[in-house]
Protein backbone atom coordinates (compact mmCIF):
# COMPACT_ATOMS: atom_id res chain seq x y z
CA UNK A 1 0.00 0.00 0.00
CA UNK A 2 1.46 3.70 -1.31
CA UNK A 3 1.06 6.37 1.15
CA UNK A 4 -0.98 9.00 -0.71
CA UNK A 5 -2.74 12.23 0.90
CA UNK A 6 -6.51 12.18 0.84
CA UNK A 7 -8.27 12.51 -2.79
CA UNK A 8 -11.82 12.99 -3.72
CA UNK A 9 -11.29 9.40 -5.66
CA UNK A 10 -11.17 7.80 -1.78
CA UNK A 11 -13.49 9.85 -0.36
CA UNK A 12 -17.41 9.12 0.36
CA UNK A 13 -18.74 12.07 -0.91
CA UNK A 14 -17.46 10.90 -4.55
CA UNK A 15 -18.75 8.99 -7.40
CA UNK A 16 -17.55 8.85 -11.13
CA UNK A 17 -18.83 5.95 -12.35
CA UNK A 18 -19.90 6.82 -15.76
CA UNK A 19 -23.10 5.20 -15.16
CA UNK A 20 -23.71 6.92 -12.03
CA UNK A 21 -22.70 10.78 -14.14
CA UNK A 22 -25.23 9.64 -17.04
CA UNK A 23 -28.10 9.42 -14.73
CA UNK A 24 -26.99 12.82 -12.59
CA UNK A 25 -26.21 14.77 -16.05
CA UNK A 26 -29.31 14.56 -17.81
CA UNK A 27 -28.81 14.36 -21.75
CA UNK A 28 -25.17 13.36 -20.90
CA UNK A 29 -25.63 10.39 -23.11
CA UNK A 30 -27.23 12.14 -25.96
CA UNK A 31 -24.38 13.99 -27.76
CA UNK A 32 -21.40 12.83 -25.28
CA UNK A 33 -21.10 9.68 -22.88
CA UNK A 34 -19.87 8.70 -19.32
CA UNK A 35 -17.67 6.43 -21.07
CA UNK A 36 -15.32 9.01 -23.30
CA UNK A 37 -11.60 9.22 -22.38
CA UNK A 38 -12.07 13.46 -22.13
CA UNK A 39 -13.22 13.34 -18.49
CA UNK A 40 -10.91 11.57 -17.73
CA UNK A 41 -11.38 10.69 -14.16
CA UNK A 42 -13.82 13.26 -12.88
CA UNK A 43 -16.89 12.39 -11.17
CA UNK A 44 -19.19 13.82 -8.88
CA UNK A 45 -18.70 15.33 -4.81
CA UNK A 46 -22.32 14.94 -3.45
CA UNK A 47 -20.91 16.77 -0.46
CA UNK A 48 -20.51 20.04 -2.27
CA UNK A 49 -22.27 19.61 -5.20
CA UNK A 50 -19.59 20.14 -7.79
CA UNK A 51 -17.84 18.36 -10.69
CA UNK A 52 -14.33 17.35 -9.29
CA UNK A 53 -11.27 15.53 -10.90
CA UNK A 54 -10.76 12.34 -8.65
CA UNK A 55 -7.19 13.51 -7.98
CA UNK A 56 -9.13 16.92 -6.46
CA UNK A 57 -9.18 17.44 -2.56
CA UNK A 58 -10.74 19.55 -0.15
CA UNK A 59 -11.26 19.72 3.81
CA UNK A 60 -13.96 17.98 4.14
CA UNK A 61 -12.48 14.99 2.86
CA UNK A 62 -13.96 11.64 4.37
CA UNK A 63 -12.28 8.67 3.64
CA UNK A 64 -14.34 5.94 2.09
CA UNK A 65 -13.80 2.24 3.57
CA UNK A 66 -15.34 0.00 0.68
CA UNK A 67 -12.24 0.12 -0.96
CA UNK A 68 -13.18 -3.18 -3.18
CA UNK A 69 -15.65 -0.72 -5.15
CA UNK A 70 -14.64 2.36 -4.65
CA UNK A 71 -16.25 4.28 -6.94
CA UNK A 72 -19.79 2.05 -7.58
CA UNK A 73 -21.56 4.06 -5.34
CA UNK B 1 -20.70 17.28 6.33
CA UNK B 2 -23.01 15.19 8.78
CA UNK B 3 -23.58 12.32 6.58
CA UNK B 4 -19.62 12.28 6.90
CA UNK B 5 -19.38 12.98 10.32
CA UNK B 6 -18.57 9.98 11.40
CA UNK B 7 -16.15 8.84 8.73
CA UNK B 8 -12.45 8.71 9.17
CA UNK B 9 -10.68 11.96 9.02
CA UNK B 10 -7.06 11.19 8.21
CA UNK B 11 -4.08 12.89 9.37
CA UNK B 12 -0.86 14.16 7.56
CA UNK B 13 0.42 11.41 5.82
CA UNK B 14 -1.65 8.73 6.76
CA UNK B 15 -1.23 6.18 4.53
CA UNK B 16 -4.16 5.79 2.41
CA UNK B 17 -4.42 3.70 -0.80
CA UNK B 18 -4.09 5.46 -4.05
CA UNK B 19 -7.57 6.51 -5.82
CA UNK B 20 -8.93 3.76 -7.21
CA UNK B 21 -11.03 5.43 -8.83
CA UNK B 22 -9.01 6.28 -11.91
CA UNK B 23 -10.35 4.43 -14.72
CA UNK B 24 -8.19 1.88 -16.55
CA UNK B 25 -7.60 1.95 -20.43
CA UNK B 26 -10.63 -0.72 -20.87
CA UNK B 27 -13.26 1.95 -19.46
CA UNK B 28 -13.31 4.17 -21.99
CA UNK B 29 -15.21 3.82 -24.67
CA UNK B 30 -12.42 5.48 -27.29
CA UNK B 31 -10.80 1.97 -26.29
CA UNK B 32 -12.96 -0.53 -27.55
CA UNK B 33 -14.03 1.71 -30.37
CA UNK B 34 -10.25 1.52 -31.47
CA UNK B 35 -9.96 -2.48 -31.15
CA UNK B 36 -13.22 -2.72 -33.28
CA UNK B 37 -11.99 -0.07 -36.31
CA UNK B 38 -9.10 -1.27 -35.91
CA UNK B 39 -9.85 -4.81 -35.80
CA UNK B 40 -12.01 -4.59 -38.75
CA UNK B 41 -9.01 -3.09 -41.16
CA UNK B 42 -6.58 -5.03 -40.35
CA UNK B 43 -9.41 -8.17 -40.67
CA UNK B 44 -9.92 -6.53 -44.87
CA UNK B 45 -6.32 -6.44 -45.33
CA UNK B 46 -5.28 -9.69 -43.92
CA UNK B 47 -8.84 -11.25 -46.08
CA UNK B 48 -6.99 -9.38 -48.73
CA UNK B 49 -3.76 -11.43 -48.65
CA UNK B 50 -5.37 -14.71 -47.21
CA UNK B 51 -8.79 -14.22 -49.84
CA UNK B 52 -11.41 -13.83 -47.31
CA UNK B 53 -11.93 -10.52 -47.09
CA UNK B 54 -14.63 -8.65 -45.36
CA UNK B 55 -17.07 -7.91 -48.37
CA UNK B 56 -19.24 -10.70 -48.03
CA UNK B 57 -20.43 -9.02 -44.61
CA UNK B 58 -20.23 -5.54 -46.11
CA UNK B 59 -23.89 -5.55 -46.95
CA UNK B 60 -26.42 -2.55 -47.33
CA UNK B 61 -29.26 -2.14 -49.12
CA UNK B 62 -28.62 -0.89 -53.42
CA UNK B 63 -31.16 1.08 -55.20
CA UNK B 64 -34.70 -0.19 -55.52
CA UNK B 65 -37.38 1.35 -57.02
CA UNK B 66 -40.21 -1.24 -55.90
CA UNK B 67 -41.47 -3.09 -52.89
CA UNK B 68 -40.87 -5.99 -54.69
CA UNK B 69 -37.26 -4.80 -55.79
CA UNK B 70 -36.44 -4.05 -51.90
CA UNK B 71 -37.94 -7.30 -50.81
CA UNK B 72 -36.17 -9.47 -53.02
CA UNK B 73 -33.06 -8.08 -52.33
CA UNK B 74 -33.66 -8.96 -48.49
CA UNK B 75 -34.97 -12.29 -48.48
CA UNK B 76 -31.26 -13.18 -51.44
CA UNK B 77 -29.48 -11.63 -48.54
CA UNK B 78 -30.83 -12.44 -45.46
CA UNK B 79 -28.29 -14.31 -44.29
CA UNK B 80 -25.98 -11.72 -44.89
CA UNK B 81 -27.97 -9.19 -42.92
CA UNK B 82 -28.12 -11.70 -40.13
CA UNK B 83 -24.61 -12.12 -40.35
CA UNK B 84 -24.05 -8.54 -39.74
CA UNK B 85 -26.23 -8.11 -36.90
CA UNK B 86 -24.34 -10.81 -35.07
CA UNK B 87 -21.19 -9.55 -35.70
CA UNK B 88 -21.79 -5.48 -34.72
CA UNK B 89 -23.85 -7.29 -31.90
CA UNK B 90 -20.71 -9.43 -30.63
CA UNK B 91 -18.43 -6.27 -31.58
CA UNK B 92 -20.03 -3.74 -29.65
CA UNK B 93 -21.24 -6.29 -27.24
CA UNK B 94 -17.71 -6.98 -26.09
CA UNK B 95 -16.97 -3.36 -25.46
CA UNK B 96 -20.16 -2.48 -23.75
CA UNK B 97 -19.69 -5.41 -21.43
CA UNK B 98 -16.07 -4.34 -20.52
CA UNK B 99 -17.68 -0.94 -19.63
CA UNK B 100 -20.06 -2.19 -17.53
CA UNK B 101 -23.33 -1.93 -19.40
CA UNK B 102 -25.52 -4.98 -18.74
CA UNK B 103 -25.32 -6.76 -21.82
CA UNK B 104 -29.08 -8.65 -21.43
CA UNK B 105 -29.99 -4.87 -22.09
CA UNK B 106 -27.98 -3.63 -24.60
CA UNK B 107 -28.39 -7.05 -27.15
CA UNK B 108 -32.42 -6.49 -27.30
CA UNK B 109 -31.79 -2.35 -27.59
CA UNK B 110 -28.94 -2.55 -30.13
CA UNK B 111 -31.37 -5.35 -32.16
CA UNK B 112 -33.98 -2.56 -32.27
CA UNK B 113 -31.23 0.09 -33.57
CA UNK B 114 -29.71 -2.29 -36.27
CA UNK B 115 -33.49 -2.82 -37.96
CA UNK B 116 -34.19 0.47 -37.81
CA UNK B 117 -31.18 1.41 -39.33
CA UNK B 118 -31.27 -1.34 -41.93
CA UNK B 119 -35.50 0.04 -42.97
CA UNK B 120 -33.87 3.74 -42.60
CA UNK B 121 -30.89 2.74 -44.95
CA UNK B 122 -33.17 0.83 -47.25
CA UNK B 123 -35.31 4.25 -47.49
CA UNK B 124 -32.11 6.16 -48.65
CA UNK B 125 -31.89 3.53 -51.55
CA UNK B 126 -34.84 4.27 -52.68
CA UNK B 127 -34.87 5.57 -56.26
CA UNK B 128 -37.34 9.08 -55.28
CA UNK B 129 -35.61 9.17 -51.67
CA UNK B 130 -33.45 12.53 -53.89
CA UNK B 131 -36.60 13.79 -54.50
CA UNK B 132 -38.24 13.30 -51.36
CA UNK B 133 -35.38 15.12 -49.85
CA UNK B 134 -35.03 12.18 -47.76
CA UNK B 135 -31.25 11.55 -46.47
CA UNK B 136 -30.79 9.06 -44.52
CA UNK B 137 -28.93 10.57 -41.41
CA UNK B 138 -31.36 13.09 -41.23
CA UNK B 139 -34.46 11.05 -41.57
CA UNK B 140 -32.18 8.57 -38.79
CA UNK B 141 -32.21 12.07 -36.51
CA UNK B 142 -36.04 12.35 -36.89
CA UNK B 143 -37.55 8.76 -36.52
CA UNK B 144 -34.94 8.93 -33.21
CA UNK B 145 -36.51 12.43 -31.77
CA UNK B 146 -39.96 11.09 -33.23
CA UNK B 147 -39.75 8.16 -31.62
CA UNK B 148 -38.06 9.39 -28.13
CA UNK B 149 -40.32 12.09 -27.48
CA UNK B 150 -43.98 10.93 -28.40
CA UNK B 151 -43.35 6.99 -26.45
CA UNK B 152 -42.42 6.58 -23.75
CA UNK B 153 -39.48 4.29 -24.36
CA UNK B 154 -38.19 2.45 -21.33
CA UNK B 155 -34.97 3.79 -20.01
CA UNK B 156 -33.27 0.35 -19.79
CA UNK B 157 -33.11 0.57 -23.83
CA UNK B 158 -30.55 3.25 -23.07
CA UNK B 159 -28.16 0.64 -22.87
CA UNK B 160 -27.78 -0.19 -26.74
CA UNK B 161 -28.38 3.64 -27.49
CA UNK B 162 -24.40 4.41 -27.45
CA UNK B 163 -23.91 7.53 -29.39
CA UNK B 164 -20.35 8.22 -28.82
CA UNK B 165 -19.42 4.43 -28.91
CA UNK B 166 -21.16 4.27 -32.47
CA UNK B 167 -19.63 7.73 -33.57
CA UNK B 168 -16.19 6.74 -32.47
CA UNK B 169 -16.05 3.31 -34.01
CA UNK B 170 -17.25 5.21 -37.30
CA UNK B 171 -14.26 7.36 -37.28
CA UNK B 172 -11.84 5.06 -36.63
CA UNK B 173 -13.26 3.49 -39.78
CA UNK B 174 -13.23 6.50 -41.37
CA UNK B 175 -9.73 7.15 -41.32
CA UNK B 176 -9.46 3.75 -43.78
CA UNK B 177 -11.07 5.86 -46.64
CA UNK B 178 -9.02 9.58 -45.33
CA UNK B 179 -5.47 9.05 -46.95
CA UNK B 180 -2.80 10.06 -44.37
CA UNK B 181 -1.81 12.53 -46.91
CA UNK B 182 -4.60 14.60 -46.80
CA UNK B 183 -4.59 14.36 -42.80
CA UNK B 184 -0.82 15.58 -42.78
CA UNK B 185 -1.19 18.57 -45.46
CA UNK B 186 -4.66 19.66 -44.54
CA UNK B 187 -4.13 18.99 -40.76
CA UNK B 188 -2.28 22.58 -40.42
CA UNK B 189 -5.10 24.65 -42.27
CA UNK B 190 -7.42 22.94 -40.14
CA UNK B 191 -5.94 23.71 -36.90
CA UNK B 192 -5.05 27.06 -38.03
CA UNK B 193 -8.88 27.77 -38.75
CA UNK B 194 -10.29 26.05 -36.35
CA UNK B 195 -8.29 27.84 -33.80
CA UNK B 196 -9.15 31.25 -34.43
CA UNK B 197 -12.88 30.26 -34.20
CA UNK B 198 -12.86 28.20 -31.39
CA UNK B 199 -10.38 31.45 -29.61
CA UNK B 200 -12.78 33.80 -30.45
CA UNK B 201 -16.42 31.35 -29.55
CA UNK B 202 -14.80 30.60 -26.23
CA UNK B 203 -13.96 34.53 -25.83
CA UNK B 204 -17.52 35.21 -26.84
CA UNK B 205 -19.51 33.18 -24.94
CA UNK B 206 -17.22 33.42 -21.77
CA UNK B 207 -17.31 36.85 -21.51
CA UNK B 208 -21.09 37.46 -22.66
CA UNK B 209 -21.74 34.77 -19.75
CA UNK B 210 -19.64 36.97 -17.46
CA UNK B 211 -21.28 40.32 -18.17
CA UNK B 212 -24.44 38.58 -17.58
CA UNK B 213 -23.31 37.88 -14.16
CA UNK B 214 -22.41 33.57 -14.19
CA UNK B 215 -20.58 32.19 -12.06
CA UNK B 216 -16.69 32.17 -14.21
CA UNK B 217 -16.64 28.30 -13.99
CA UNK B 218 -20.23 28.08 -15.48
CA UNK B 219 -19.20 30.13 -18.27
CA UNK B 220 -16.29 28.52 -18.63
CA UNK B 221 -18.30 25.68 -19.36
CA UNK B 222 -20.49 27.40 -21.76
CA UNK B 223 -17.86 28.45 -23.68
CA UNK B 224 -16.11 25.11 -24.04
CA UNK B 225 -19.42 23.39 -24.95
CA UNK B 226 -19.42 26.31 -27.76
CA UNK B 227 -15.88 26.24 -29.09
CA UNK B 228 -14.12 23.10 -28.58
CA UNK B 229 -16.72 19.98 -28.86
CA UNK B 230 -19.69 20.55 -27.64
CA UNK B 231 -21.06 18.37 -24.65
CA UNK B 232 -17.52 16.15 -24.14
CA UNK B 233 -15.88 19.53 -23.96
CA UNK B 234 -18.38 21.30 -21.44
CA UNK B 235 -18.25 18.41 -18.85
CA UNK B 236 -14.44 18.26 -19.21
CA UNK B 237 -14.05 22.10 -18.31
CA UNK B 238 -16.75 21.70 -15.77
CA UNK B 239 -14.47 18.70 -14.21
CA UNK B 240 -11.03 20.80 -14.83
CA UNK B 241 -12.53 24.07 -12.70
CA UNK B 242 -14.18 22.18 -10.47
CA UNK B 243 -18.06 23.62 -11.72
CA UNK B 244 -20.90 23.28 -10.05
CA UNK B 245 -23.35 20.17 -10.75
CA UNK B 246 -26.46 21.96 -11.56
CA UNK B 247 -23.95 23.67 -14.56
CA UNK B 248 -23.44 20.84 -16.13
CA UNK B 249 -27.06 20.19 -16.94
CA UNK B 250 -27.88 23.38 -18.16
CA UNK B 251 -24.67 23.40 -20.26
CA UNK B 252 -25.83 19.78 -21.88
CA UNK B 253 -28.86 20.90 -22.83
CA UNK B 254 -27.98 24.54 -24.57
CA UNK B 255 -25.64 22.81 -26.66
CA UNK B 256 -27.76 19.78 -27.64
CA UNK B 257 -31.04 21.98 -28.65
CA UNK B 258 -28.21 24.26 -30.67
CA UNK B 259 -26.28 21.18 -31.88
CA UNK B 260 -29.90 19.50 -33.35
CA UNK B 261 -30.66 22.96 -35.25
CA UNK B 262 -27.33 23.30 -36.60
CA UNK B 263 -27.98 19.42 -38.08
CA UNK B 264 -30.77 20.76 -40.05
CA UNK B 265 -29.62 24.95 -40.68
CA UNK B 266 -26.00 24.05 -41.80
CA UNK B 267 -27.03 21.51 -44.85
CA UNK B 268 -30.02 24.11 -45.05
CA UNK B 269 -28.67 27.60 -46.00
CA UNK B 270 -25.17 25.82 -47.57
CA UNK B 271 -27.53 24.24 -50.13
CA UNK B 272 -29.05 27.28 -50.82
CA UNK B 273 -25.74 28.88 -51.18
CA UNK B 274 -24.93 25.59 -53.36
CA UNK B 275 -21.20 25.63 -51.44
CA UNK B 276 -19.19 22.55 -52.86
CA UNK B 277 -19.11 19.82 -50.38
CA UNK B 278 -15.81 20.24 -49.27
CA UNK B 279 -16.48 23.81 -48.49
CA UNK B 280 -20.06 23.04 -46.24
CA UNK B 281 -17.80 20.21 -44.72
CA UNK B 282 -15.40 22.71 -43.36
CA UNK B 283 -18.55 25.21 -42.43
CA UNK B 284 -19.64 22.41 -40.37
CA UNK B 285 -16.87 21.26 -38.98
CA UNK B 286 -16.31 24.88 -37.68
CA UNK B 287 -19.85 25.75 -36.67
CA UNK B 288 -21.36 22.37 -35.52
CA UNK B 289 -20.77 21.93 -31.53
CA UNK B 290 -20.67 17.67 -31.39
CA UNK B 291 -18.84 14.97 -33.94
CA UNK B 292 -22.17 12.77 -34.09
CA UNK B 293 -24.45 15.99 -34.88
CA UNK B 294 -21.64 17.17 -37.35
CA UNK B 295 -21.14 13.76 -39.16
CA UNK B 296 -25.06 13.54 -39.78
CA UNK B 297 -25.20 17.31 -41.27
CA UNK B 298 -21.58 16.52 -43.40
CA UNK B 299 -23.36 13.36 -44.59
CA UNK B 300 -26.43 14.37 -45.38
CA UNK B 301 -24.92 17.79 -47.31
CA UNK B 302 -22.65 14.81 -49.04
CA UNK B 303 -25.27 13.41 -50.17
CA UNK B 304 -26.67 16.29 -52.56
CA UNK B 305 -23.73 16.14 -54.49
CA UNK B 306 -24.50 14.77 -58.06
CA UNK B 307 -28.26 15.08 -57.07
CA UNK B 308 -28.50 18.64 -56.33
CA UNK B 309 -27.73 21.08 -59.24
CA UNK B 310 -24.70 23.64 -58.64
CA UNK B 311 -23.19 22.07 -55.69
CA UNK B 312 -19.86 20.51 -56.80
CA UNK B 313 -17.59 18.23 -54.90
CA UNK B 314 -18.29 14.37 -54.09
CA UNK B 315 -20.21 12.70 -51.24
CA UNK B 316 -16.65 12.43 -49.33
CA UNK B 317 -15.60 15.54 -49.56
CA UNK B 318 -18.36 17.00 -47.53
CA UNK B 319 -17.52 13.85 -44.34
CA UNK B 320 -13.35 14.61 -44.87
CA UNK B 321 -13.83 18.47 -44.85
CA UNK B 322 -15.80 18.16 -41.38
CA UNK B 323 -13.19 15.40 -39.88
CA UNK B 324 -10.31 17.46 -40.51
CA UNK B 325 -11.63 20.34 -39.12
CA UNK B 326 -13.77 19.19 -35.52
CA UNK B 327 -11.96 16.61 -35.25
CA UNK B 328 -7.96 17.65 -35.80
CA UNK B 329 -8.87 21.25 -35.28
CA UNK B 330 -10.87 21.41 -32.67
CA UNK B 331 -11.24 18.03 -30.61
CA UNK B 332 -7.53 17.19 -30.29
CA UNK B 333 -7.07 19.91 -28.34
CA UNK B 334 -9.73 19.40 -25.43
CA UNK B 335 -6.74 18.56 -22.76
CA UNK B 336 -4.97 21.75 -23.33
CA UNK B 337 -8.34 23.95 -23.00
CA UNK B 338 -9.00 22.38 -19.78
CA UNK B 339 -5.49 22.55 -18.64
CA UNK B 340 -5.46 26.16 -19.29
CA UNK B 341 -8.56 26.70 -17.47
CA UNK B 342 -7.68 24.62 -14.78
CA UNK B 343 -4.41 27.34 -14.33
CA UNK B 344 -6.87 30.26 -14.50
CA UNK B 345 -9.68 28.27 -11.76
CA UNK B 346 -7.04 27.97 -9.11
CA UNK B 347 -5.00 31.22 -9.84
CA UNK B 348 -7.68 33.82 -10.48
CA UNK B 349 -11.01 32.79 -9.47
CA UNK B 350 -12.69 32.94 -6.27
CA UNK B 351 -11.95 29.00 -4.37
CA UNK B 352 -14.18 26.88 -3.86
CA UNK B 353 -12.59 25.14 -1.19
CA UNK B 354 -11.68 22.44 -3.42
CA UNK B 355 -7.88 21.90 -4.54
CA UNK B 356 -8.88 20.66 -8.43
CA UNK B 357 -5.18 20.95 -9.08
CA UNK B 358 -3.66 21.85 -12.66
CA UNK B 359 -1.82 19.21 -13.31
CA UNK B 360 -0.65 19.06 -17.11
CA UNK B 361 -1.06 15.15 -17.06
CA UNK B 362 -5.01 16.05 -17.66
CA UNK B 363 -3.94 16.81 -21.31
CA UNK B 364 -3.10 13.11 -21.94
CA UNK B 365 -5.59 12.03 -19.89
CA UNK B 366 -8.48 13.89 -21.58
CA UNK B 367 -7.14 13.25 -25.29
CA UNK B 368 -9.46 12.10 -27.13
CA UNK B 369 -7.86 8.72 -27.50
CA UNK B 370 -9.79 7.65 -30.47
CA UNK B 371 -8.44 9.67 -32.90
CA UNK B 372 -5.19 7.40 -32.08
CA UNK B 373 -7.21 4.98 -34.08
CA UNK B 374 -8.22 7.32 -36.56
CA UNK B 375 -4.54 8.27 -37.49
CA UNK B 376 -3.76 4.39 -37.53
CA UNK B 377 -6.51 3.18 -40.14
CA UNK B 378 -5.02 5.69 -42.37
CA UNK B 379 -1.46 5.01 -41.73
CA UNK B 380 -2.57 1.45 -42.58
CA UNK B 381 -4.03 1.95 -45.40
CA UNK B 382 -1.19 4.32 -46.67
CA UNK B 383 0.84 1.11 -46.16
CA UNK B 384 -0.93 -0.97 -47.83
CA UNK B 385 -1.58 1.66 -50.94
CA UNK B 386 2.32 2.20 -51.35
CA UNK B 387 3.17 -1.42 -51.52
CA UNK B 388 -0.06 -2.03 -54.26
CA UNK B 389 0.50 0.94 -56.27
CA UNK B 390 -1.97 3.56 -57.60
CA UNK B 391 -3.19 1.38 -60.33
CA UNK B 392 -3.86 -1.77 -58.02
CA UNK B 393 -5.65 0.68 -55.72
CA UNK B 394 -8.30 1.44 -57.72
CA UNK B 395 -8.56 -2.26 -59.31
CA UNK B 396 -7.96 -4.18 -55.98
CA UNK B 397 -8.02 -1.82 -52.95
CA UNK B 398 -10.43 0.20 -53.47
CA UNK B 399 -13.14 -2.64 -53.89
CA UNK B 400 -12.37 -5.28 -52.00
CA UNK B 401 -10.52 -2.97 -48.77
CA UNK B 402 -11.89 0.46 -49.23
CA UNK B 403 -15.47 0.07 -50.44
CA UNK B 404 -16.45 -2.17 -47.68
CA UNK B 405 -15.22 -0.30 -44.99
CA UNK B 406 -16.96 2.29 -46.10
CA UNK B 407 -20.13 -0.15 -46.21
CA UNK B 408 -19.31 -0.41 -42.47
CA UNK B 409 -18.81 3.28 -41.65
CA UNK B 410 -21.98 4.12 -42.49
CA UNK B 411 -23.74 1.31 -40.54
CA UNK B 412 -21.77 2.76 -37.15
CA UNK B 413 -22.66 6.27 -38.07
CA UNK B 414 -26.23 5.23 -38.84
CA UNK B 415 -26.60 3.87 -35.71
CA UNK B 416 -24.90 7.15 -34.05
CA UNK B 417 -27.59 9.11 -35.95
CA UNK B 418 -30.33 6.76 -34.92
CA UNK B 419 -29.49 7.22 -31.36
CA UNK B 420 -29.03 11.00 -31.06
CA UNK B 421 -32.76 11.31 -31.43
CA UNK B 422 -33.37 7.83 -29.58
CA UNK B 423 -31.38 9.75 -26.77
CA UNK B 424 -32.59 13.10 -27.22
CA UNK B 425 -35.99 13.59 -25.15
CA UNK B 426 -36.70 17.36 -24.52
CA UNK B 427 -39.03 16.70 -21.30
CA UNK B 428 -35.94 15.13 -19.54
CA UNK B 429 -33.16 17.83 -19.79
CA UNK B 430 -32.93 20.76 -17.96
CA UNK B 431 -34.42 23.97 -17.77
CA UNK B 432 -31.54 26.06 -19.27
CA UNK B 433 -32.52 29.87 -17.97
CA UNK B 434 -32.52 32.77 -20.29
CA UNK B 435 -28.56 34.19 -19.26
CA UNK B 436 -27.29 31.17 -20.16
CA UNK B 437 -28.66 30.68 -23.37
CA UNK B 438 -28.61 34.34 -24.26
CA UNK B 439 -24.63 34.45 -23.53
CA UNK B 440 -24.26 30.91 -25.99
CA UNK B 441 -26.65 32.18 -28.62
CA UNK B 442 -24.36 35.06 -28.89
CA UNK B 443 -21.24 32.83 -29.70
CA UNK B 444 -23.31 30.42 -31.94
CA UNK B 445 -23.95 33.47 -34.20
CA UNK B 446 -20.47 34.44 -33.89
CA UNK B 447 -19.21 31.19 -34.41
CA UNK B 448 -21.44 30.67 -37.72
CA UNK B 449 -20.66 33.70 -39.34
CA UNK B 450 -16.92 33.18 -38.63
CA UNK B 451 -16.80 29.67 -39.99
CA UNK B 452 -18.58 30.98 -42.94
CA UNK B 453 -15.99 33.99 -43.85
CA UNK B 454 -13.13 31.10 -43.02
CA UNK B 455 -14.45 28.57 -44.73
CA UNK B 456 -16.32 29.93 -47.69
CA UNK B 457 -14.35 33.08 -48.57
CA UNK B 458 -10.87 32.65 -46.50
CA UNK B 459 -9.62 28.93 -47.28
CA UNK B 460 -13.02 28.80 -49.97
CA UNK B 461 -10.51 27.40 -52.85
CA UNK B 462 -8.60 25.42 -50.51
CA UNK B 463 -11.66 23.44 -48.91
CA UNK B 464 -12.95 23.14 -52.48
CA UNK B 465 -10.24 21.21 -54.17
CA UNK B 466 -10.75 18.80 -51.22
CA UNK B 467 -13.75 17.48 -53.19
CA UNK B 468 -12.48 18.30 -56.79
CA UNK B 469 -12.34 15.10 -59.42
Amino acid sequence: MSVAQPHCGNCRAFCNTASHLEEQLPGLHSLSSGYGAVRSDDGLCAELGRLVPARAYCARHALRLELSAPSAR
Amino acid sequence: MSSLSSAIQPGPGTPLPVPRSTRSWLQTEDTWAILLGVGLVLAAVLGLISGVGIKWLAIAPQKWSSGAEIGQQFAANAGRYLALFVFWAAGFGVGARALGIRVAQFLPAFFAVFVLSTLIMALGAWSQADHYNLEPPLVALAVGLLLSNTLTLPRWLDAGFRVEYYVKTGIVLLGATLPLTLVLTAGPVAIAQAAVVSLVTFGVIFLTARRLGLDPRFAATLGAGGAVCGVSAAIAVAGAVGARKEHGPIAITIVVFWAIVMIFLLPLVARALTLPTGVAGAWIGTSEFADAAGFAAAQAYGGYAGHVPGISGNADAAVSAFTLMKVIGRDLWIGIWAFVLSIVATTRWESTGVHTGSASAQIWRRFPKFVIGFVLTSALIALLTSLYGSADYARVLKPEVIAPIKTLRTWAFTFCFLSIGLTTRWRDLASAGPRPFLAFSVGVAVNVVLGYLLSVVLFGSYWSALGAP
